[in-house]
């Protein structure tokens, strides 16, 4: 039986990896330089239950509708962002971060109660010009118990595993 | 956590609303002959006497989050231990399936998962998001809904106060339709839980192992 369950977590480890770094393809081009650097937009106006919620959730329809009910400019990326705004048809955005089921990661925590900027974790976010298709740069267990040493954080296993 | 035996009518409820809460499969028919039923909060028999006509007492069991617990004392890998807040957490991806600590348990809290876990198709939308799935081959028990007491911080600490009593109960709690059941914090004199842990009816179960269990059981008709 032991040797069964370590054997089960090895071979599910490498699954795991590239299950975080497989790169998915986004329905638009999106540039989060132009909206954030740009419009100085912030990440919460897209990326809305950031402060409220587990996830930062993807940005929906109606975060796109006020600016794009009309294209901007010329480019073909955007006329897909407007004709899906007109047609009242989602952008299937494809998650690209996810934690394992084991893993419980609260962005409300990190964000509206730790107070911590969206870049600690995401990278410098406003200098994208391309859509993530991977997590940039990856999560892993030692970038979280360095944060947490560092900040003076729990690193009391049941802070983040159940 | 208090738990006054003079209310409870061993209805039941609590256990059902922790296997509910906490994902736990319902076990098939031949886990029950074979002892392994998951159920984290269990409503146990005791019988008073020996002969025929004997008493038979109901006994909510939870894990009894042991300030002394001997079960952190046999895990080989730190799969289970007694956290700053005094909690006894199980890490499922850090358990390795030895079974030291179901052995360890004098309270029987501790479960195996012998196989993997398993739902009618109706009930998986049921399934509770904020509690992680035990897989084959490791154990695991109650951990005073752990997850609520993290929301109920996090909740807490959005609005800028500090946590209250009150602030949070166990499913079990929230269940019971006799208010038998207390939870907060016992080291806090002011909480509801360190009252009622005064009472004079306070007993543990096996006091004299001295594990110091964080479960008080009130006596009935004292
Ligand atoms: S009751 Fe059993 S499982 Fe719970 S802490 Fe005590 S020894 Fe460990």
């Amino acid at each position: 039986m032991m040797s069964q369950t370590v054997g089960r977590i090895m071979l599910a480890l490498p699954l795991f990896l590239q299950a975080c770094s497989r790169p998915v393809s986004q329905p638009v081009a999106y540039n989060h330089k132009v909206h954030v650097a740009g419009e100085e937009m912030e990440c919460k106006e897209c990326h809305a239950r950031v402060e409220i919620g587990f996830q930062a959730t993807l940005p929906e329809l109606s975060a796109c509708e006020d600016c794009h009910l009309e294209a901007q400019g010329e480019g073909p990326e955007e006329a897909k962002v407007v004709q899906a705004v007109n047609d009242a048809e989602p952008i299937g955005w494809e998650r690209v971060y996810a934690v394992p089921d084991h893993v419980f990661f609260s962005h409300r925590r990190h964000v509206k109660v730790g107070e911590i900027d969206c870049v600690e974790c995401h990278g410098e976010v406003r200098d994208r010009t391309h859509p993530f298709t991977v997590a940039t740069p990856p999560i892993s267990m030692s970038r979280c118990i360095n944060c947490h040493r560092a900040k003076n954080a729990s690193t009391d296993c049941a802070a983040c595993h159940r | 956590m208090v738990i006054d035996l003079d209310r409870c009518t061993a209805c039941g409820a609590c256990a059902v609303a922790c296997a509910q809460e906490n994902n736990a499969p319902f076990g098939s028919p031949t886990d029950s002959p074979e002892t392994r039923v998951i159920r984290w909060m269990e409503v146990l028999r005791a019988a008073q006497d020996g002969n025929h006509n004997a008493t038979v007492r109901m006994i909510p069991m939870p894990c009894q989050h042991c300030e002394h617990p001997p079960c952190t004392k046999v895990c080989p890998v730190y799969a289970t231990y007694r956290n700053p807040e005094g909690l006894v957490p199980q890490i499922y991806y850090r358990c390795i399936g030895c079974r030291y600590c179901v052995n360890a348990c004098p309270y029987t809290c501790k479960y195996f998962n012998w196989t993997e876990p398993e739902w009618p198709e109706t009930s998986v939308r049921g399934l509770n998001p904020d509690v992680s799935i035990r897989h084959k081959g490791v154990t695991e028990k109650c951990n005073f809904c752990m997850h609520r007491l993290q929301r109920a911080k996090d909740d807490a600490a959005a609005e800028g106060r500090a946590i209250q009593d009150g602030d949070y109960r166990t499913a079990c709690q929230q269940a019971c339709p006799a208010k038998a059941i207390t939870f907060g914090n016992l080291d806090d004199p002011s909480t509801q839980v360190a009252r009622a842990a005064e009472s004079p009816r306070t007993t543990h179960l096996l006091e004299d192992l001295g594990t110091e269990p964080k479960v008080y059981y009130l006596r009935e008709g004292a």
